[in-house]
Order: C-alpha cells, then sequence, then structure tokens
C-alpha cells in the first residue's frame, strides 16, 4: 500500500474537521517547514543592529521546538513584527506570526502588559481623552521636561516623535462636508447617482490627521465615488503587536460587526493605513483566529486606497486628469504594505502623474514598526534600523517624500527630517496642478 | 471588484539568479517586468562565484568550461546548456557583469579558464568567475598563505582548514586567529555582522595591527567571505595596501555575504529601472490549451489576479520549492502544475553514496520544454507563453557538474529572449536597447 | 591481564541496571560494551516508559512489571524522565469493546486508569483527532535511554564499578563448567585484553545468544525489528496510544523536541543487519492519521529501526514478534547448562530494566551461595537526586541568560552551546561525533547536522589535537550516519534540507574533493 496524503482514505466530514483543526495550527505547524537556512537572520532589520535580538530564525521556528509551554525567551520582544522575515523565507514558515504568538503566549503568563504598553497599544483611548484638549496636550508633548518625566515613569522614549493632537475630529469634518456636497448636488439634474466607497480612516486620521481624510474624500469624489463613514474602532494592531490578544479579540469582534453592514452592501472598505488595513484582511483570522464567515467578508471586502484607485485605473476608470508636477519623491513601502502581497500601487499610481519623478527607495523598514519605536528600550534600535533609509532620502536632495503609514511618516520626517505624505495627498497635487 | 485581472508585460517567477537575470534581461529591453516569488535568499546559500563547468560525468576537474560544453551537449543533448545555446552565456555574463559592476563589484576570470579555489574546510573547489576580493586564493599559485579567522565566529576554523589545504599544496600555509573588541562577546555572530564591522575603517585597522605582527612570511591573506557587505571594494583595497599583501576571500557557511552582495546588486539595479518587485506570496497559475492565461497571488483578504503576454518560471526545483515531492513519489510543480519528468518512485529518488560524486535522480528531475525553453504541458505540446529557467529544467545537477551559476544565467537569459519574442508591446514598438 | 569478580556483558540498559546492582551489592564488577553505551536496543527504541497499560489485556505479567517498576523510575531516575502522562484512545477505527476489557485489565494490574471526556482530552491535545469516541489517561512517560545509561554507571562507579565501551568480547577460557575468564578486542587501539573473573552476567539483549553460544550455552533470542519514524516537533505532550490490541504504528511519544511515532515488527535473521522498508513507513504515517488528522503531512525527520530481544524457549523466530511474551527471563546456566558462574538476563523491555538487572544479579547470588539485599530501588541516580526533570523548555531559558562567544550556539537546532560540546569532547575521550550526539542531541535537530558538523569538526581538531584525516573522517562518518536515517523519509521538507544540506558540504566545502587530496596529495586537479 502506497500512503497518498493527497487522497486521504477518511470520510469528508473528518477530513473537514482535521483540515480547520489544521487551519487554526497552520502557524505553529508552519515552523516544520523551517530548513535552518538563515534567509531570515540576513534580511532581519533588528537583529542586523542589535545583538539584543538573537533573530526571527532563533526566536521563531528553532525556539518554537522548546516550547512545551509557555515563552521563557524573553528576547522575543525585540522582535518587531515588521514581517520581513515571513516574506522572504523561501520555505514557506510564518515567523513573524510565530513570534507575534509566542510574545502573546508570554504576555499571558505574565497577566497582562505593563502600565506603559497597556497606555501605549490604545491609540484610540489616547486620542478620546487628549482630543477634548488637544491644545494643551500638545504644548505639553512640545516640552522636554514633560517628555523626560514620562521618559522616567513609563518609559516613553522622550526623542520619539509625538505628531500633535488634531482638536478636530475627522467625522466631524466630513459631516459638515458632506452635507455641503449633497446640498450642491440636489440642484444640479446632470449628476449621476454617485457610487459609495467606505472609509476606514483609522484612529491616525481621526485623532492627527483629519485634513489627510478630508483630501481622500476630495479624490474619491474627484473619481466619482461618495465617501461614507462607516461606524469603526481600532484595528487593534498595536494590542496584537505588544501581545494582548485578549483585548485584541474584542477590539475585533466589535469591528467586524460594525463593518459588516458595508461589506454585505458589497462596498469596498477603503484604508489609508496599510497596517490596519492588513490587520483587518489578515491578522483577524491569522493571529486572533477568528474565522467566522462574518470576519471573511469584512476581509475579502478591505482594500488599501491606493490598491484601489490602481483598480479603476485598470479597468480604464481612473480620473486621469492630472496637470504637471515637477519633483522628486522618494517613496517608501511600508513592511506591512510589502506584506499585503499587490505590490506597489502607490507607485504605479504617482508614475500616472506628468513630471513626478517617483523614487523606490531600497529599505526593508522605517524602524518604528508602530509602537515599538517609542519605547525607550528600543528607540535607538528604531533609529538604526531606520537609517539607511533616512540618508537614502536625504540624499535624493527633495523637499519631500511619500509613505503609505502613519507612523513610518512621523519616523521619516523625524529621522530624514523631510516632510512625508501620503501617496493620496500626492496624487491630490497631481489633480490640483490642473486648475 | 474581486474578478478582476491585472494585466502585465512579463511576470518572472522566482527570485534566484535565473529570475533576476531573466528580470534585468527583459528590463534591459523595456519590459514592464514585474517579479515575483514566494520567499528569497537563495543566493544566501551560494558561494558568490559564478560556475560555469567544473566536473565532467565522471567528476574530474575541468580545466576550459567554454572547451567542455561542446562534449557536455553531445553527450547530453537535453542539458539546459544545449537548450540554452552558447551566445546565451556569453550574453548572460556580460549582463551579470554589468549589473555587478553598477554596484562596484567586479568579478574577475575567463570563460576559458576555471580557477581552483580554497574551501572553509581546506578542500578546494572549481569555479570559473570569481569576486576580485576571492581573485588571490587560487592555490594554483603558489604563494604562501595566511588564513585569518576570529575566535567569536563559529562559521570558520583556520587551523583545521590549513592542515587539510597543506596536505594539497606545495605553498606553506600558516593559520592565525584573532580577537578583536567589537567581535568577543557577541553571542550570535553571523557572517554578516562580521561583514558588516569590516565596512568600518576603524576595525580593519584592528585588524590590519593584528594580522601585521603575525604574517609568518606570507606572500597573500586570506580571511572567510566577510570583507565587507556595502563596500566590499573598498574594505579589500585597505587592507591589500596596508598589509602590502594580496587579500583574499573563502567562501564558508550561509548567509553567504559573497551571495548576498549579488543579490543586493541585482535588487538595486531592478528597483533603479522600475521592476517591480513582490516576494513572500504563493502563486498559483492557470493554464488553458496551450497558454497561461494567469497567476494568482495569495495577497492578503482576497487574492491578486495578474496575467502577462509571457511568464518565466525560474522557481528553483526541488531545492528552490518549484518542485516539491510527496512521499507517494508524485512530483509536482508548484505554480502551474505541468508535468514533472522524473521517477515516480521515491525510493528511486536517491542511489548510493552521499555527498559522492554521481548525480541523484532526484537533482535531474524537471519540467521538460522544447529548444525554445517553453514548457511542454501534459500532452508534451508546448505551452507558448511558459518559458523554463534554472533549477527548475531537466537532466542537470549543479551540485555535481558545478554548472549552478552558468546554466542559471544563460537559461534566464534564453528565457527572456523568449518572453520578448512573446511581448506585443516590445513587438510592435521594436526591441530596445 | 585484568582481575574482577563480576564481568557483565553489554552496555544497553539492563548491563548498565546489572553493573550498579552488583557493585552496589559490594561486588567488584566491570562492564564490557562493544560500541559506545546505549547502542544496541537501549538506545534505539520508542522512548516510552511504559505504564503497561498496553499490556494490560494480552500479558497482564509483563504489564504489572511495567507499573511497579514506572513507580520506582520516576522516584529514582527523575532527571532522565518527562513526566508526560499517557492517553489511550478509541478511534472510529478500534473495537469500542476493547475499552471495557482494557479498563478492567488495567484495575487488574494496578494500574491506575482514569476516564476523561473527548472534550478535555482535545483540550489538552489541540490535535487529537475530534472524532475519537472514548479516552483514558494511564501514567505513561517518556524517557531519555542515554541520560539513564549513563546515570547507571555513574552511580556503578561511585561503588567502584568500573564500565568500558568499544570493548567487544570475542571468546571466554574455560575450564571444568566454569568459565575463568573473558577476552576482549579494544576496537579503538585495536589491543587484545583478558579479564579474569569468578562471574558473568550476560545482557547483551538481542545478541546474548552470540554471547552464550561463545560460553557453551544455547540461548536462543530472535531478532525483531521495530521501526519509528521521528516527527520533526512535538505534535503531542502526552504519550497518545490507540485503544486497541496492540499492533503497528499505535503509539505516538513526545520526547525532547521530537515526537516519535512507532512501531513495526518483523523477526529478522541478524540483529545487526535489517533495513527499513518503505512500507513499514507508509504504514505508519497511516496509522498516524487515525491519532492526528493531517499527521502525514507534517514533517518526518527521519527514521530508525531497533531490534527487541525476543527469547523463547522454543525456536519462535517465525512467528509474529508480537505474539512472544515481553517478559523476561533469567536463565542461570549452572542448572540449565552446568557451566557454574555464568548467569544470562534476556527479554524484557527498558522500562523493566532495573527489575531484571536485579534478577540477574539474585540469580549470580543465588549460585554464589551469598545474601546480599538488592538496593537499586531505593537510591536516586545520580543527578535525580532532588527529584526534577530539566524540560527542554529549560534549556531555552537558560541560554537567554548567558551571554559571550562560548556560549554561542554550535548546533542551533538543539540549542547546544560551544562550551558544552567542547566540555564533552574532552570528558568522553572520543573522536566521534556520535557519543557528542548522545549526550547533547547534537545534529539531532530538523537540518540534521547541516550546520553543526562543520562547527564541531573544527572545535574537535583543535581541541583534541586531531589529524585532518581524522577529523575529515569523523565529520563524513557523522553525516552520513544522519543521512541513513533520513533516506526512509526523503520527501517534502526533509528533501529540500538534504539538498540544502549537500550544497553545504559538496558545493561550498568540497567534502567530495577530500578523498581526491589523500590520494593525489601533490596534485591540485
Amino acid at each position: 500500500m502506497v500512503f497518498d496524503p493527497l487522497t486521504p482514505r477518511f470520510p469528508l466530514p473528518l477530513r473537514e474537521r482535521g483540515r480547520r483543526a489544521f487551519e487554526s495550527h497552520e502557524i505553529t505547524l508552519s515552523a516544520d517547514a523551517c530548513i535552518k537556512c538563515n534567509v531570515c537572520q540576513s534580511y532581519c532589520p533588528v537583529s542586523n543592529v542589535t545583538d539584543l535580538f538573537p533573530g526571527p530564525k532563533y526566536v521563531g521556528p528553532q525556539a518554537q521546538r522548546l516550547r512545551t509551554g509557555p515563552s521563557v525567551d524573553y528576547t522575543v520582544d525585540y522582535c518587531s513584527g515588521c514581517t520581513v522575515c515571513t516574506r522572504v523565507c523561501p520555505s514557506g514558515v510564518k515567523i513573524m506570526e510565530l513570534n507575534s504568538k509566542a510574545r502573546a503566549a508570554m504576555v499571558e503568563a505574565r497577566g497582562g502588559l505593563s502600565l506603559r504598553d497597556r497606555l501605549i497599544a490604545r491609540p484610540e483611548l489616547l486620542g478620546q481623552l487628549s482630543r477634548p484638549f488637544a491644545p494643551l496636550v500638545n504644548l505639553m508633548l512640545g516640552q522636554r521636561l514633560v517628555r523626560l518625566g514620562m521618559q522616567a515613569l513609563l518609559r516613553i522614549d522622550a526623542r520619539a516623535p509625538m505628531p500633535p493632537f488634531s482638536n478636530q475630529s475627522f467625522r466631524a469634518l466630513h459631516r459638515r462636508a458632506t452635507r455641503l456636497r449633497r446640498s450642491r448636488l440636489q440642484g444640479d439634474h446632470t449628476a449621476q447617482a454617485e457610487r459609495q466607497v467606505a472609509y476606514f480612516y483609522a484612529c491616525s486620521t481621526d485623532y492627527y490627521e483629519p485634513q489627510l481624510g478630508m483630501k481622500v474624500v476630495d479624490v474619491m469624489e474627484r473619481n466619482g465615488y461618495e465617501t461614507v463613514l462607516p461606524r469603526q474602532n481600532c484595528c487593534g494592531l498595536p494590542l496584537i503587536s505588544n501581545g494582548d490578544y485578549r483585548s485584541a479579540r474584542k477590539y475585533a469582534e466589535r469591528n467586524i460587526r460594525k463593518l459588516l453592514p458595508a461589506a454585505r452592501a458589497g462596498l469596498p472598505i477603503i484604508a489609508t493605513s496599510t497596517s490596519c488595513s492588513l490587520t483587518l484582511k489578515q491578522y483577524y483570522r491569522e493571529l486572533l483566529d477568528i474565522r467566522t464567515e462574518e470576519a471573511e467578508l469584512v476581509a475579502r471586502n478591505v482594500y488599501d486606497v491606493c490598491e484601489f484607485l490602481r483598480l479603476l485605473h485598470d479597468r480604464g476608470e481612473l480620473n486621469t486628469d492630472f496637470g504637471e508636477v515637477d519633483q522628486t519623491v522618494p517613496y517608501h513601502a511600508p513592511c506591512q504594505l510589502k506584506s499585503h502581497g499587490i505590490g506597489k500601487p502607490a507607485l504605479d499610481l504617482m508614475e500616472l502623474i506628468p513630471g513626478l519623478r517617483p523614487l523606490e527607495m531600497d529599505a526593508e523598514c522605517c524602524g518604528t514598526a508602530g509602537t515599538y519605536g517609542y519605547k525607550q528600550e528600543k528607540y535607538d534600535i528604531a533609529m538604526k534600523v531606520g537609517s539607511s533609509l533616512f540618508t537614502q532620502i536625504e540624499q535624493t536632495g527633495s523637499a519631500i517624500s511619500a509613505c503609505d503609514s502613519e507612523t513610518c511618516r512621523w519616523q521619516i520626517e523625524h529621522g530624514a527630517r523631510v516632510r512625508s505624505y501620503h501617496p493620496i495627498e500626492i496624487l491630490l497635487m497631481g489633480y490640483e496642478a490642473r486648475a | 471588484m474581486r474578478d478582476h485581472i491585472r494585466h502585465c508585460d512579463t511576470i518572472v517567477i522566482g527570485s534566484g539568479l535565473a529570475g533576476l537575470l531573466a528580470a534585468a534581461a527583459l528590463a534591459e529591453r523595456g519590459a514592464r517586468v514585474s517579479l515575483i516569488a514566494k520567499g528569497g535568499g537563495y543566493l544566501h546559500f551560494t558561494s558568490g562565484c559564478v560556475d560555469i563547468l567544473g566536473a565532467d560525468t565522471a567528476g574530474n576537474a575541468l580545466d576550459d568550461p567554454l572547451s567542455a560544453l561542446s562534449a557536455l551537449i553531445a553527450g547530453n543533448p537535453s542539458h539546459p546548456y544545449a537548450l540554452a545555446r552558447e551566445d546565451a552565456l556569453e550574453q548572460s555574463i556580460e549582463l551579470f557583469r554589468r549589473v555587478m559592476s553598477s554596484s562596484d563589484y567586479l568579478f574577475a576570470g575567463t570563460l576559458s579558464r576555471n580557477v581552483l579555489m580554497p574551501t572553509a574546510l581546506g578542500s578546494t573547489r572549481v569555479t570559473c568567475l570569481v569576486p576580485e576580493s576571492m581573485a588571490a586564493g587560487d592555490v594554483r599559485d603558489d604563494s604562501p598563505m595566511l588564513i585569518v579567522g576570529f575566535r567569536s565566529f563559529r562559521d570558520f576554523y583556520p587551523p583545521y582548514l590549513a592542515a587539510n589545504l597543506r596536505r594539497l599544496v606545495p605553498f606553506s600555509v600558516h593559520d592565525l586567529y584573532l580577537d578583536l573588541p567589537a567581535l568577543d562577546g557577541r553571542r550570535h555572530l553571523l557572517s554578516m555582522d562580521v561583514a558588516r564591522c569590516f565596512d568600518d575603517p576603524h576595525f580593519r585597522g584592528e585588524v590590519i595591527k593584528r594580522v601585521k605582527a603575525n604574517l609568518h612570511g606570507a606572500g597573500r591573506v586570506g580571511f572567510p567571505a566577510v570583507l565587507g557587505l556595502d563596500r566590499p571594494r573598498e574594505a579589500a583595497a585597505h587592507l591589500q595596501e596596508r598589509l602590502g599583501l594580496p587579500v583574499f576571500e573563502i567562501p564558508t557557511l550561509p548567509p553567504s555575504v559573497a551571495g548576498i552582495r549579488v543579490d543586493n546588486a541585482f535588487r538595486r539595479w531592478l528597483m533603479q529601472r522600475g521592476v517591480r518587485i513582490e516576494i513572500g506570496f504563493w502563486i498559483e497559475g492557470r493554464i488553458d490549451g496551450s497558454r497561461a492565461i494567469e497567476i494568482v497571488v495569495d495577497s492578503a483578504g482576497h487574492k491578486t489576479r495578474y496575467s502577462a503576454d509571457a511568464y518565466v518560471l525560474a522557481t528553483g526545483g526541488t531545492g528552490g520549492g518549484g518542485i516539491k515531492a510527496y512521499p507517494n513519489g508524485r512530483l509536482q510543480e508548484t505554480v502551474f502544475d505541468l508535468p514533472v519528468q522524473g521517477p515516480a518512485d521515491r525510493t528511486a529518488w536517491y542511489r548510493g553514496e552521499f555527498l559522492g560524486r554521481e548525480p541523484q535522480p532526484i537533482s535531474l528531475v524537471g519540467v521538460r520544454t522544447n529548444g525554445q525553453l517553453q514548457a511542454l504541458g501534459a500532452d508534451s505540446r508546448p505551452i507558448d507563453n511558459v518559458l523554463v529557467a534554472g533549477a527548475t529544467l531537466p537532466s542537470w545537477d549543479p551540485t555535481r557538474e558545478k554548472s549552478g551559476e552558468g546554466v542559471a544565467l544563460a537559461t534566464g537569459w534564453k528565457a527572456a529572449m523568449g518572453a520578448v519574442a512573446l511581448s506585443s508591446k516590445l513587438n510592435s514598438v521594436g526591441v530596445g536597447k | 591481564m585484568y582481575q574482577t569478580e563480576v564481568v557483565v556483558i553489554g552496555g544497553g540498559a539492563t548491563g548498565a541496571g546489572v553493573l550498579r546492582d552488583a557493585a552496589m551489592r559490594g561486588f567488584k564488577t566491570l562492564l564490557v560494551e562493544r560500541g559506545d553505551f546505549g547502542t544496541g536496543t537501549s538506545g534505539r527504541y520508542h522512548g516510552l516508559l511504559h505504564s503497561g497499560a498496553r499490556y494490560a489485556v494480552r500479558d497482564p505479567v509483563s504489564a504489572r512489571e511495567c507499573i511497579d517498576e514506572n513507580r520506582i523510575l520516576r522516584r529514582i531516575a527523575s532527571a532522565a524522565i518527562e513526566d508526560t502522562g499517557g492517553l489511550f484512545v478509541t478511534t472510529p477505527d478500534d473495537d469500542p469493546s476493547y475499552a471495557d476489557k482494557f479498563v478492567v485489565a488495567c484495575r487488574q494490574a494496578g494500574i491506575p486508569v482514569e476516564e476523561i471526556s473527548v472534550a478535555e482530552a482535545l483540550r489538552r491535545e489541540p490535535l487529537l483527532n475530534p472524532a475519537i469516541m472514548r479516552v483514558f489517561v494511564v501514567p505513561d512517560g517518556s524517557c531519555e535511554p542515554w541520560a539513564l545509561i549513563d546515570a547507571n554507571v555513574r552511580s556503578a562507579r561511585e561503588f567502584g564499578g568500573e564500565a568500558w565501551n568499544y570493548h567487544r568480547v570475542h571468546g571466554f577460557e574455560r575450564s571444568n563448567g566454569r568459565l575463568d575468564a573473558v577476552h576482549v578486542l579494544d576496537t579503538r587501539t585495536g589491543e587484545e585484553k583478558t579479564i579474569s573473573c569468578d562471574f558473568v552476567i550476560n545482557a547483551a539483549g538481542a545478541w546474548a545468544g552470540q554471547i552464550a553460544a561463545m560460553a557453551g550455552p544455547p540461548v536462543h533470542m530472535t531478532a525483531g525489528k521495530g521501526s519509528m519514524i521521528v516527527m520533526n516537533h512535538r505534535l503531542v505532550n502526552t504519550v497518545l496510544n490507540r485503544c486497541h490490541m496492540p499492533s503497528d504504528g499505535d503509539i505516538l511519544v513526545p520526547v525532547g523536541t521530537v515526537c516519535i511515532i512507532g512501531t513495526t515488527s518483523i523477526n529478522v535473521p541478524d540483529p545487526d543487519d535489517y533495513e527499513i522498508e518503505p512500507a513499514e513507513i507508509d504504514g505508519m504515517l497511516a496509522e498516524g492519521e487515525k491519532l492526528i488528522p493531517g499527521f502525514s503531512r507534517t514533517r518526518s525527520l527521519r527514521a530508525y529501526a531497533g531490534v527487541r530481544p525476543l527469547y523463547s524457549e522454543h525456536d519462535v523466530s517465525s512467528s509474529q514478534g508480537r505474539e512472544v511474551t515481553r517478559a523476561y527471563a533469567v536463565l542461570q546456566h549452572s542448572s540449565r547448562d552446568g557451566v557454574e558462574n555464568f548467569v544470562s538476563v534476556v527479554g524484557g523491555k527498558l522500562t523493566t530494566y532495573r527489575l531484571m538487572a536485579q534478577a540477574g544479579v539474585d540469580a549470580m547470588c543465588d549460585d554464589l551461595g551469598v545474601t546480599r539485599p538488592c538496593r537499586t530501588a531505593d537510591e536516586p541516580l545520580p543527578g535525580s537526586e532532588n527529584g526534577r526533570y530539566d524540560s527542554i523548555q529549560r534549556r531555552l531559558a537558560t541560554i537567554e541568560t548567558r551571554g559571550g562567544a562560548e556560549n554561542a550556539l554550535v548546533c542551533e537546532c538543539e540549542f547546544v552551546q560551544r562550551t558544552q560540546v567542547e566540555h564533552v569532547a574532552l570528558e568522553k575521550n572520543t573522536h566521534d561525533l556520535n557519543d557528542i550526539r548522545r549526550e547533547l542531541r547534537l545534529g539531532m535537530g530538523p537540518c540534521q547536522g547541516g550546520f553543526c558538523t562543520y562547527r564541531v569538526g573544527g572545535i574537535l581538531h583543535e581541541l583534541r589535537h586531531l589529524s585532518p584525516e581524522v577529523t575529515n573522517e569523523a565529520l563524513l562518518r557523522f553525516l552520513n550516519e544522519r543521512w541513513k536515517g533520513i533516506k526512509p523519509v526523503l520527501w517534502g521538507d526533509d528533501l529540500r534540507q538534504v539538498q540544502l544540506d549537500e550544497e553545504i558540504y559538496v558545493n561550498l566545502l568540497g567534502v567530495d574533493r577530500l578523498e581526491r587530496v589523500r590520494t593525489r596529495a601533490q596534485e591540485p586537479v
């Protein structure tokens, strides 16, 4: 008898149960494929700059074989979760995911996150508390003494870039703008019924960059789409990255419920933060093990905003009425954009603008990795990781740069001292150049 | 939305040397190339040299690879070199050199002369083109050697190397261990970490000081292949100048710094020319009749579909994951599920001695093609727009023949030319550059 | 000429147990073993510390012996035994009526058995087949044979015992119905040695018949080959057994960083010459699927086989291995065959080694007409005094806290540090990487020596001042031994691993040109 695993001899229900059981273990089982080749170690931006992190192979598939209980190897905490390792692994080991799960097990065994990590992992909460007092909070965060105090008490590095809170909420701005637009269109009988997109604007747009959100609305409008804002909450990625899966699951379940109507209505759910959209597309399922039909439906309908616009372009539906913009734009593709597996849609779009010279930077990671670079014990590592990117950007001599992730933009502005825009903002420059 | 297919000119599947060279050749001709692979880093396991043809079928070392090629092709008409033809090899080597020199990384050697390099074990390996930083190590020269290693670097043992090498060569071989503050006390030292230290002139100064005091009448000084990651030329030049002697590198356990330099040079060159490189996603392709109609990338959330005028399948055979071997003997080509030539019985895959000189049957499996490197489908008819390059081709064993890089480059080139011929855009505009 | 009171032949678990027992009873004892300790059946077994439940229904005597010894070993050999616990599960492929017989038989044999719900079992072992019907908990454990044997030898040394590895017995000096001396060959040096002694205990396991024949008495041993597959990682943390009449591939044992499925049962004529058949591999993978759906899709790391030392007074070589009792036998050749000072201890299994050893030494005391009580069950073995077991997890935790290049990992897969390798290389006085492997698990992880072999070669060469040829030999021998285990499971990830390892050793390091080096020394090409 020759055993053939491709056509197992067992009845379908058993195979199905086995398949499902296996799927939820797909990450730990992927460690089997490791042939110890060290490719992940060569690429890891963190272990390449510090000895505090033994490297992805070490804390991932290698240590995994010895973990018969909760993690005891604390060095896994130095993994920044940038996902380069998973992508370059020639064997298909889900290394970053293994590390993430090991960290979550460690946190669970310890009884939860430290105070600092609990705060840092809740940007939505921090935003809600700070927005009513935004001017005062911003003033204080700009004071060195206050930052030094935070560093001493909470180990949040005094040098880490903290962008100012906005005192206007994006939702409020959007409401006003929608009212105005609708009243404008009411009188215009030739206006076509608009298609709609749902916008997952994320904590960063609502609390820090509402203007970015308005630009998204503008660009969508120029392409014949009305932007609606479904109810939503923080995607929970900071909680996942810090290892608090329990709280992250609550955020995830609430978010899925809130986004479900849009998904069911067949609206594309666009997002401007490539980290948040990756969390919705993939991490709810892979890391938090949420495999319900509703979750899958939402995930299938999420698009990075540039991914969506490029799709329109492929179908000949994109508004390409750009004016000339004579500008070199160094572009950094965030790690968590690369993990989408959609190529570099921002580059594809920026190349459509006459005169614009987008230049892809050759760097794996800017270093900040979400909340990682804010921590006192990791700030220097983050800056070393990003140094090659900062140097490359500076060498272009350009005054501006582009990047799809907000924390990366803040890190680039901090490290390269060059203004950084979301690619949507660059597109808008192109549209406005026509006028 | 989800039924949407993106279109591009050519898609290269695979990020090893064959895929990188194919993408470079296509980009040079003005094609819009996407290079997609499920993973990367194959070059991290290589020596960083270019093996063309190092051994004959009996395992004897060859002196002149170019002239040995004709004997090889005559004896094995299905060999990839037979399909690629000589001009492909020469053209691809020229392109390879162009790409390398754009990163200031030069190779020494000619296609008509093999060289004999020392290995980290103190044995020898036959290769053809070597980075300049390795050239002075050729054991056919009789200049005495000093082999230098680092106590904290666990992947290189000068005394063991020297002891073995001495049995082989007429010249004297001395060995030396260095202790260096920048390396001592570091536990997870990989070759790349040491190489980064060598990018630092201050570190090099410390090395030079210690080596100079212990030259033992050496005519040349050998190191593990760690002489600089980003600026290897500067590192080697500095050492040579201050020691007053030629220096050379010896490849050792992965990660191969020399291989990484090649990988980095290709990546930079391709990115500068707008080639989209996407690493990290499983790919499935669909064939309809005599054409591949699309590939589907396992992207997050929802899959992304691509179609192209031509696809170059450079997926690395069994070692690279392009062909998967199942316990029931099934050999599956992992992208298009093309038929694989090879024994369908797992007990026939490996015969005789492990690490011996004979090619193993499993190393010879692959996807059959016609003379134009077009893949042959289930009915042995060609799939017009799928061109195969590198280890996914059958009938050759890179490890025994010492031909890995040469075949990857030559077939990568040939496949790229085939893809150019298929590209509607390039053919209406005319083949550029 | 060497002199001692008792010579023990065989350095497996039984022999080491006899050595310890005899030494503790005050006999001057010397053990001789033809290879390294634990390279016979003991080193090639499944890794299971039996609760005895497996034998309860068909072989209740063995079952009771197992549970009694299980308790004792947990006490005296805690450092070598992981308390994994065991589950007996009734799958859809098993006769459901066996379960009740099983419970009754376990209780009768004194084996603690408790039924738990399927849901509870799945909580403990998430990969377990969700379609199982009943689950029973028993006190199985997993055991590291080399640690166990090593501890017995060390203990014996504390009582004046001695043990020589790499000494092969090739004959006896006999006179008047006595064995006067044992002739051995030191296979390392080629030196012949003669050991004169008062008594000989034959604990040579599957080779006991060959030894006995040299001394005169016929002892009929049958070698029952059993093959096992080592899976790349611990799919389970508990021993999993099928609740049915014992058959092939029905046990999965977690041992250290791996888990091992086994076994098969095919009698072979020569305990030193056997192969693993593809059908055995396929069969075990299929059986594994019944315990864990998708089992065969996880990575098989390597396969190995050992031979059970089956004894029967009658020739049973043609029967199925499992029909012969696994109980042990002590043969007093004085009454049986007229050789006054010769006892053979045969059969049995590793779990009952101490009991077998006790019975063997008791028989010797009987022949000698002395009364010296056995204390092996009372005193813990060296390293087990505090009753603790150092899990592999501990190895991971320890490494975290140690810095410095000397603590660099030489074998990364199994977290073996440089200082450990150096210590063992010097202490054991050996040229062989396999000896280091048995002590430290060098090369036993996924890469199967791919990276560590070269490193250890370099370290050994310098530390032991070896010639390069000897070092090269040791390196190649190690890689080839790893290869022999990989070959039967060469597909999928293991195939890619081998191709990477070949790329390293042939292409990068040039091992294929080393031989050429030795035969054509002056000509480089």
